[in-house]
């Protein structure tokens, strides 16, 4: 088994009566990418400010390979995008990354930065010049300016237009290629589904769940058939293959994770049916569905 | 110190110091604005007769020139810059934080020397003013190094204050405290009570002690004041390291 490069135990972390992390437990291996989803307020961006050693945490343990986080040894390691970053506006990326390559000791040749996020066409322009995705695009050459062994990307892509966010998946692709172990938060499930491997959902400060993003789909894998037809709800419904079933005026939708044993069961009862789809649950619908479902507990327990 | 240190000091310098003249809106100004005042209130008003005079008021506008960079510097760009979250990314590279607080030091520094260089013009040309070597010197070294106290002043309330509100809090802490420290009028000519009211003002201390240098002060002892300006400048930094750890 290999070590992990970063390994957080049991972290806690309160502001005062609200606890904003509750006893996380989080390995990252050497060329993993992990994305980092949940809701706002969930905890993500404090989560990684914790491995960041930016926030300090009530409980527990960080380690960023062996060292401790915020140490010198684990920032020379790690290279960040962080949410919300805008950089003074007066100098020019080339400017920008001369002085945050002196930071590194061994870091990437300014061409091979320039080249990696193709910044050429504005390299020596004012910051003030640029568009949301070179300047994004700008922000990664940062990250990656030191040649670190993990990337933190806090939302790299938010309120960037398709074509930008493509552009910088791609690049994200290639440092993933390159060996690089990321951390990625985002809004966009496609995203995550798009370039991670691994996701890790929070919910209120707690890893809900944390496995492979494949694991993850199949966990939450109900199809959705839905027809026009006059069947017995009730019926259906007592099925052991059937999850959900619900009517709206003449349309049938049946939730379940065995579309052919039902569909074979429909054709064989010889109802009637038309215009019938099947559908795969979305990323989204998923997501929604783990925080009813966390919300039914919550309430659970009030009463 | 090792060699990719002193890189990253040098480098951090050079860029804040070109961050602020790509600004000129915002830099000429604060260039400008302390001659203006000492060419108005030293100069024309005074019209040369009391070569005593302009070279009181050359100090001590000297000071009213020195404090502006520092405390706007610190003050409003810290603020600024921790948050657009610039700050915040410097502090998880692994950068000694200390570079970035040494550049703006170094500018603010720099752009006091113009403002001091530039009265001292004034002084000696249309003013009158008559020093030793020595004199003058001290007198800019006095005001060099008396602009640390401000640089801890401005980055306790760079890191205490929101971006958008620096500008006002700094102008309001500026003005009045230049005002009450007799920088703009000598200090003998406000009633009494502001005279020892004066003493909680970093900006009073300073002035009498580039005064002294003139033999125009009040008359305490220089080290008096240099222990003022010590003990607050600890205060400033020691409050600062706390406000940072937050921030």
């Amino acid at each position: 088994m290999q070590t992990p490069i970063i390994n957080v135990v049991d972290v806690t972390k309160e502001y005062g009566n609200t606890t904003v992390l509750s006893a996380i437990d989080f390995k990252l291996n050497h060329g993993e990418v992990v994305a980092l989803l949940g809701e706002n307020g969930a905890g993500k961006t404090t989560l990684i400010n914790t491995i960041l050693g930016l926030t300090a945490h009530s409980k527990g343990a960080v380690k960023v390979f062996d060292a401790d986080a915020g140490s010198k040894t684990a920032r020379q390691r790690i290279g960040c995008v962080l949410q919300d970053t805008q950089l003074p506006d007066t100098l020019t990326p080339i400017e920008h990354l001369t002085l945050f390559s002196s930071y590194y000791p061994t870091p990437l040749p300014l061409e091979v930065l320039i080249d990696l996020l193709s910044l050429e066409d504005f390299a020596h322009r004012r910051l003030n010049q640029l568009s949301g995705g070179q300047k994004q695009r700008l922000y990664l050459a940062l990250a990656m300016c030191g040649d670190p062994d993990i990337i933190f990307l806090d939302e790299p892509t938010v309120g960037l237009d398709i074509h930008s966010r493509k552009q910088l998946w791609n690049a994200i692709k290639k440092l993933q290629q390159a060996g690089k172990s990321i951390i990625l938060t985002t809004h966009y499930l496609e995203e995550a589904d798009a370039l991670a491997e691994r996701l890790v959902y929070l919910v209120k400060g707690q890893i809900q769940f944390d496995g492979a993003m494949s694991e993850f789909k199949k966990q939450f894998n109900a199809k959705t058939i839905c027809a026009i037809s006059d069947l017995d709800i009730h019926e259906v419904d007592a099925w052991d293959t059937v999850t959900a079933v619900t009517r709206n005026q003449d349309r049938v939708s049946i939730v379940t994770h065995h579309v052919e044993a039902v569909l074979a069961r429909l054709f064989q009862s010889n109802v009637n049916l038309s215009d019938l789809t099947v559908s795969s649950q979305t990323l989204e619908n998923i997501m929604y569905q783990i925080s009813q479902q966390n919300s039914d507990v919550v309430k659970g327990v009030d009463q | 110190m090792k060699s990719a240190t002193l890189r990253i000091y040098y480098l951090e310098a050079k860029f804040e110091f070109l961050k602020a003249i790509r600004v000129p809106a915002f830099t000429l100004p604060s260039l400008i604005f302390p001659a203006m005042f000492y060419i108005f209130f030293g100069l024309m008003f005074n019209s040369g007769s009391h070569p005593q005079h302009a070279a009181y008021l050359m100090a001590t506008y000297a000071v009213f020139g020195i404090i502006g960079p520092a405390l706007f510097s610190f003050g409003v760009g810290v603020a600024i810059e921790k948050d657009q979250g610039w700050l915040q990314l410097k502090q998880a590279s692994p950068m000694p934080i200390s570079a970035y607080f040494f550049a703006r030091a170094v500018s603010a520094a720099l752009f006091g020397l113009v403002i001091v260089m530039l009265l001292f013009t004034l002084g000696a040309l249309f003013g009158d003013v008559r020093f030793t070597h020595a004199e003058w010197l001290l007198s800019l070294l006095a005001l060099i190094l008396g602009s640390l106290p401000f640089a801890a002043l401005g980055l306790l309330l760079g890191l205490s204050v929101k971006g958008q509100a620096a500008a006002a809090v700094v102008n309001l802490i500026y003005l009045p405290m230049a005002f009450l420290s007799g920088l703009w009028l000598p200090i003998q000519m406000l009633p009494d009570f502001f005279q020892y009211f004066a003493w909680i003002f970093p900006a009073f201390h300073l002035a009498q002690i580039v005064l002294a240098i003139q033999e125009q002060s009040l008359g305490y002892p220089i080290v008096v004041h240099l222990l003022s300006l010590v003990a607050m400048t600890l205060l400033f930094v020691a409050l600062a390291m706390r406000a940072y750890r937050r921030a």
